[in-house]
């Protein structure tokens, strides 16, 4: 319908999403200025196995990011955000954005509702450390055990300290947070949904683009060969670790994670995970008391 | 209770019998030795039948050559073709033949239409290299309809088509832009193996194409690797499906459109394709099974394009030429995948890299250094700093409103939607004679978009009142007319802003309208919504 029209002023959102022939679809309709914007650090544009080896999911927007600078072209790159807690920013910030991305938010503006789970004073990334192996078979990956961790986070992050409950009348403005919980295999994400009914448990390509108060992280890999499979994607690491505005929480194993104490090579992939892992407090779950 | 009991116990049973049997049917194809041989010359008779070449020097008019090899092709002996073929070519290099050798050779050329594999027999011989430069030009004007010709063969033939391609292409200097990429076209609808693919991608065209396409040598990468891009993506999703429907259909010749077969089906009541097969879906027909007379043969498969799709009855644009044998065999039908996307990914491609400045003024800059100084007129637009925006924001908006092309880096959290917002208002106030298209991936980004937009207090000042138009009418729009209730439903003629989104497989698009006269409005909501037509399916 719209083969015949003709536009002078393009504007193309998420254009990282998309590969460059669609980026040029509405580019060749008598364009005359054009507005590009995106986050190529992101995820790209998702396309089949055998298009990937041409580049095909390079974005218009990629490619000419790397490029020099040029008379004509504007390059910008909105440098402050308003979503994340400073401690949950800086990660990415260093990782992905080279330290440029600032935090406008003052640190109490993200405060988190009270509840059982002991979350460190001024950190907001921590780190729960499950040491049982990743499910054996399957294409798509699965850890039965990092289920049950989550089961127990969500259980302390949505119950509000006794003693709060039992002084005073509940606050109205104090809304319940809301929780999201992010996996990078299918197998592990109907686990979670089955287990856990009532939080959305999402993939993380799936949740590109949305943001949720507190993110739960399940990395699923646990292996004495140190595989991480779609843990190696950093995208998919930056896009996880920037949907939460007051806390993450990571479930994993940091042996197969950062490489430390099993016999692989040590590489960028790893150096990122290390310092992701540093950069987290590690909490413990208290002991299950069954009743 | 027991009479009921009984009735119960009566109409229980475990088996489902189908409303129609699976249709299925026996068919022949041509062989040689069921033929009637009276209408055919002595010669003809002696080399088709009794396969005794040294007849065919005394062939002595070019008809009686084209019986003999037609003969043989439409009864698919392609050893006895190649052999005769080269037979013939022997024949004119050594000047032992009756015909005119210029004549034989023109012919012979001619008739690498009608069995592209001969080509290597072809291009090789002592003929060809006596007459080629008297035949360059003929050979150069058939080139693209030979390539395209071999692409198909390659369901058949596999590999086998890597060599007649590499050595036509060596014979050519240069390609237009416009058959390359049909013949990209073609490859990403009929070849089904990637491996296949890749290397007439990768492994031919792409090294040929810097000799073969006119063009600056960045825009000469870009252009193939995107339209690799695009095939590849095509085919890898075409072949993830593999079952076929469960169900056969009768098929009939309906006439030629664009040089391509059509052919008609009709659907039953009950048959699961009607509501399912879309326009512009991409199908493969097979028949059901071999041929009887050739029981081990492999069925013949053909590549389609949906043309239209109705109750009842739904014509496909072949890609291959369909058999004689058509309407004599059932056949099966693999629903890959709409080609709506690839085909306007492909149209938007060739026409940036052939058209250039014509058709996108800002060419130049969108492909990359190394460029000539453009300096557009006009370009330079006044700005009005916004208090609500931050430093970075602000940055943003000054290089939208003062360069032709501007990319916005936004991390997440970082107000894009906002910023995208301001710019819209401020370019909408500065260019009031533009035309906008705000495109994005996906349907969740532009109506959020639209909703802010509409939100926002100078867009409601500059009076123009959005317009969500989508294919998926349904969904969408009323989504959005529910948030801001002065949206109003329509297809404007002279639309001021568009927001398309490649939600796939085809175009979404949100439209912004300046508030028209009353009647001009009326005229509008009166045009009918094409959506309503069956839309594409989400995925």
């Amino acid at each position: 319908m719209l083969r015949n029209e003709d536009f002078d002023v393009v504007i193309v959102d998420e254009a990282s999403q998309l590969t460059e022939p669609d980026t040029l679809i509405p580019l060749v309709k008598g364009c005359s200025r054009a507005i590009l914007v995106g986050d190529h650090v992101q995820l790209r544009a998702i396309v089949q196995q055998h298009a990937v080896l041409t580049g095909y999911d390079v974005s218009l927007f990629e490619r000419h990011y790397s490029l020099p600078p040029r008379q004509g072209i504007g390059k910008v790159m909105l440098d402050t955000q308003y979503r994340m807690h400073h401690s949950i920013c800086e990660f990415s910030s260093c990782e992905f954005y080279d330290g440029k991305l600032n935090t406008a938010e003052a640190d109490d503006a993200r405060p988190l509702r009270p509840s059982l789970f002991s979350w460190p004073e001024k950190n907001r990334m921590v780190w729960i450390e499950c040491r049982e192996s990743e499910d054996l078979g399957h294409q798509s990956k699965s850890n039965s055990d990092q289920v049950d961790v989550c089961k127990r986070v969500i259980r302390l992050l949505t119950t509000s300290p006794p003693s709060t409950n039992a002084t005073m009348a509940p606050k109205g403005s104090d809304t319940a947070p809301s929780i999201a919980i992010l996996t990078p295999y299918t197998r592990q994400k109907t686990l979670l949904a089955t287990a856990i009914p009532n939080i959305e448990v999402s993939s993380i390509d799936g949740f590109q683009g949305r943001e949720a108060d507190i993110i739960v992280f399940v990395t699923v890999r646990c292996n004495s060969y140190g595989d991480l499979g779609f843990l190696t994607d950093m995208r998919r690491l930056n896009v996880v670790m920037t949907r939460a505005r007051a806390g993450v929480v990571l479930i994993g194993n940091k042996n197969t994670l950062t490489g430390v104490g099993i016999d692989v090579e040590v590489d960028d992939i790893r150096l990122v995970w290390r310092r992701l892992v540093e950069r987290c407090d590690v909490v413990d779950l208290p002991v299950l008391e069954e009743g | 209770m027991r009479v009921l009991d009984e009735w119960l116990n009566y109409i229980d049973t475990d088996e489902v019998l189908p409303l129609f049997e699976k249709l299925d049917k026996d068919y022949n194809v041509p062989k040689l030795t069921s033929m009637k041989w009276t209408d055919y010359s002595e010669i003809v008779v002696a080399v088709v039948r009794d396969k005794n070449l040294s007849h065919l020097r005394r062939v002595d008019s070019v008809s009686e050559l084209r019986t003999i090899l037609d003969l043989l092709k439409e009864h698919d002996e392609k050893m006895m073709l190649r052999d005769t073929f080269s037979h013939i070519l022997d024949l004119a290099a050594s000047s032992s033949c009756l015909l005119d050798r210029l004549l034989v050779a023109s012919t012979l050329l001619k008739y690498l239409l009608d069995a592209v594999y001969l080509i290597p027999t072809y291009l090789q011989s002592q003929t060809w290299k006596t007459y080629k430069t008297v035949l360059e030009e003929t050979l150069v004007h058939l080139a693209p309809t030979l390539l395209q010709r071999l692409v198909l063969l390659s369901n058949e033939m596999g590999n086998f088509i890597r060599h007649p391609f590499l050595l036509l292409l060596q014979e050519l200097k240069r390609i237009s832009l416009q058959d390359f990429a049909e013949i990209v076209e073609l490859i990403s609808l009929t070849v089904r193996s990637a491996e296949v693919a890749l290397d007439l991608l990768l492994g031919i065209l792409e090294p040929e194409s810097s000799r073969l396409l006119v063009q600056r040598p960045i825009a000469m990468r870009q252009f193939t690797s995107s339209l690799f891009g695009i095939a590849l993506d095509h085919i890898d999703e075409a072949s993830s499906r593999r079952n076929p429907e469960q169900e056969f259909l009768e098929l009939c010749m309906d006439g030629y459109r664009d040089s391509h077969a059509v052919v008609k089906c009709f659907l039953r009541v009950d048959s699961f394709l009607s509501g399912v097969l879309k326009v512009d879906d991409h199908v493969r027909l097979t028949a059901s099974k071999p041929p009887k007379n050739a029981p081990i043969a492999r069925p013949f498969s053909m590549d389609a394009v949906v043309l239209s799709a109705g109750s009842g009855e739904a014509t496909f644009r072949c890609l291959h030429h369909p058999p004689s044998y058509l309407d004599q065999c059932a056949w099966s039908i693999i629903q890959c995948a709409s080609f709506v996307t690839s085909k306007t990914a492909l149209d938007a491609v060739t026409t940036f890299y052939t058209e250039r400045e014509a058709c996108c003024r800002i060419y130049g800059m969108l492909l990359g250094p190394p460029a000539a100084q453009i300096k557009l007129s006009g370009v330079e637009l006044p700005v009005t700093l916004v208090p609500s925006l931050n430093r970075s924001q602000n940055a943003a908006l000054t290089a939208s409103m003062k360069q032709s092309l501007t990319f916005i880096w936004g991390p997440p959290g970082t107000g894009k939607t906002h910023t995208i917002v301001v710019i819209m208002t401020q370019l909408l106030k500065e260019l009031p004679q533009s035309r906008f298209l705000i495109t994005a991936p996906t349907h969740n980004a532009v109506d959020n978009l639209l909703r802010r937009f509409v939100a926002n207090s100078d867009a409601k000042k500059s009076g123009v009142v959005p317009v969500r138009v989508s294919t998926q009418v349904s969904i969408i729009i009323l989504a959005v007319v529910a948030i801001c209730a002065n949206i109003r439903m329509s297809f404007p003629k002279s639309p001021r802003t568009y927001v398309r989104t490649r939600a796939t497989p085809c175009w979404a698009k949100i439209s912004v309208q300046t508030t028209q006269p009353a009647a001009k409005r009326k005229n509008a909501s009166k045009m009918p919504v094409s959506s309503s037509q069956p839309a594409l399916v989400l995925r």
